[in-house]
């Protein structure tokens, strides 16, 4: 397993937003998170990469234990993690930006031959790169998101809600951009709203419910099973 | 009043002005990337004053072969009061932050008080009255003229340090979103050390250069202080390239100020800018927000 979360419970204060979450990722493989707004989703990927201390559980990536270690070093061990709402650094320009994605001396070497990388699957930001990243338009900054996210070299990418607010054009564009990552062998977990792109994308998948996994299976499963719906639909 | 006694205050102010947007630029520095105001920044301009002073004193060295000791030294100064004090304050509530940095301010100026006792020192240097006849009646000091140089190459070189190095970017990222810096691999807390460590060494440089024309004793760190925080406001807290212009604006005004007001309250200009900004332009001239550059 690249990474097994194990009986997962965290909260915000006293909001638990996860109660007793489980899931692992096979080297390669595309996985999603679906269900409703509120399900724990986003909490899940925040354990993950340190951003929020979970109350307990066990999380560990490649057989390493996780738990409690800061952001900055579960990225060094090959996690990126592009949060919910894109986050570009706004002042900064297309190139720090992408720049930064490869800080680590994990993915500092390889960064010019990356870069290009991600220019060739993102064109629209090869016209940008001199730009404010605030300014760029929604699905364009998340594109950026996602390279910055590349630019790291990642074993695992967590993508949070990528197709949120976007117009369709630019989802097609995004999700093209993100199979075209996984073709090159880095494993993926997804969590979408949307249901049928996270579904269509994903080998498997995983349904989430007042923070608990309700349902899971090969993503095709999931997508005919009509709990899946009542579930995402609050029923 | 005549043209030239106009000009001589202009040159004046804007000379000083560079040493008053070095100060301004640490502040405004360490607000942007750390988010608190550093009240005891005068007081570590002051230290590097000292500093500079007995070097001179004790070593006979010359203020311009000490700053390559007095600027290296308070990096490391200002990059470990933010290790062993700032961090604990940092993320909270803005009281605790005051209060501490007041405080360590306080302390220093003590501390100088009882070893050096408040008497007024200075430097003599072979050139400390040397000027440049630019002009009839219109001269310019060269220590002045000096310190003023190399306050502008020193603000250029953080400039290029915030834009072309990773640690420069690094910074300026973790001023925009501090989360998200994080998972690109950025450790805040290294990244916050150097910044005040930066906002630090830039002070040393302004003290170091200014004592070759100017006077040291323990409470000089609370006439710069005042200053820089009247010139973060008017050119915008977090703002660089502000502090900078900022400087020079109220190192002018404040020249123009002892020119025609009075030597004694040549500041009452100074804080009517203050007032004019909180009044008109509370943001600041270049209003916007976080680290600029």
């Amino acid at each position: 397993m690249l990474l097994e979360v194990e009986d997962l419970h965290a909260s915000y204060g006293a909001v638990r937003a996860v109660q007793g979450v489980s899931l692992a990722l096979s080297p390669g493989e595309a996985v999603s998170i679906v269900g409703a707004n509120g399900a724990g989703k986003s909490t899940t990927l925040k354990c993950i990469s340190g951003l929020l201390r979970p109350e307990s559980g066990r999380i560990r990536f490649e057989g390493q234990e996780l738990n409690g270690r800061a952001p900055y070093r579960i990225a060094a061990l090959g996690i990126a993690h592009v949060p919910e709402g894109r986050r570009v650094f706004p002042e900064l320009t297309v190139r720090e930006n992408l720049n930064l994605g490869g800080y680590l001396p994990r993915a500092k070497r390889e960064r010019p031959a990356t870069m290009e990388r991600v220019l060739e699957l993102f064109p629209i930001l090869r016209e940008r790169t001199g730009q404010q990243a605030g300014t760029l338009s929604g699905g364009e900054q998340q594109m950026l998101a996602i390279g910055r996210g590349l630019m790291l070299l990642p074993k695992l990418l967590i993508l949070d809600e990528p197709s949120l607010g976007l117009a369709p054009i630019m989802v097609e564009a995004t999700y093209k951009g993100i199979a075209e990552i996984h073709r090159t062998g880095v494993t993926i977990l997804l969590v979408e709203q949307n249901l049928h792109l996270a579904l269509e994308f994903a080998d498997r998948g995983y349904v989430l419910e007042s923070g608990r996994v309700v349902l899971e299976g090969p993503a095709a499963d999931l997508l005919e099973d009509p709990r899946v719906k009542a579930s995402y639909l609050g029923m | 009043m005549t043209p030239t006694v106009v000009i001589q205050a202009v040159i004046n102010g804007l000379l000083i002005g560079g040493i008053y947007g070095l100060v301004s630029i640490g502040v405004s520095l360490i607000f942007g990337v750390v988010k608190f105001v550093n009240f005891a920044h005068g007081e570590f301009l002051m230290v590097a004053m000292f500093a500079t002073f007995w070097m001179w004193q004790l070593l006979g060295l010359d203020p311009y072969v000490s700053l390559f000791i007095s600027v290296p030294l308070m990096f490391l100064f200002g990059a470990c009061v933010q290790q062993v004090l700032f961090r604990r304050v940092i993320g909270g509530s803005d009281l605790p932050q005051i209060f501490l940095t007041f405080a360590l301010g306080i302390l220093l100026a003590n501390l100088a008080l009882l070893f050096f006792r408040a008497d007024v020192r200075t430097v003599r240097t072979p050139y400390t009255d040397a000027t440049i006849n630019i002009a009839n009646e219109i001269f310019i000091s060269w220590p002045r003229l000096i310190a003023f140089l190399v306050a502008l190459a020193l603000s250029g070189a953080l400039f290029t340090f915030l834009t072309r190095t990773d640690i420069g970017q690094a910074m300026r990222a973790a001023a925009q979103d501090r989360d998200t810096a994080m998972l690109v691999g950025i450790d805040p807390d290294r990244v916050y050390r150097v910044a005040v460590g930066l906002a630090s060494a830039l002070a040393a440089a302004a003290g170091t250069l200014l004592m070759p024309f100017f006077v040291v004793h323990p409470y000089v760190g609370a006439q710069f202080g005042l200053i820089a925080f009247v010139v973060v406001i008017v050119g915008t807290l977090g703002d660089i390239r502000g502090a900078l212009l900022g400087g020079l604006l109220l190192g002018v005004v404040e020249s123009l100020g002892i020119q025609f007001v009075g030597a004694d309250s040549g500041r009452i200009l100074v804080f009517l800018i203050l007032l004019l900004t909180l009044i008109l332009r509370p943001s600041g001239l270049f209003g916007g927000r976080g680290a600029r550059t």
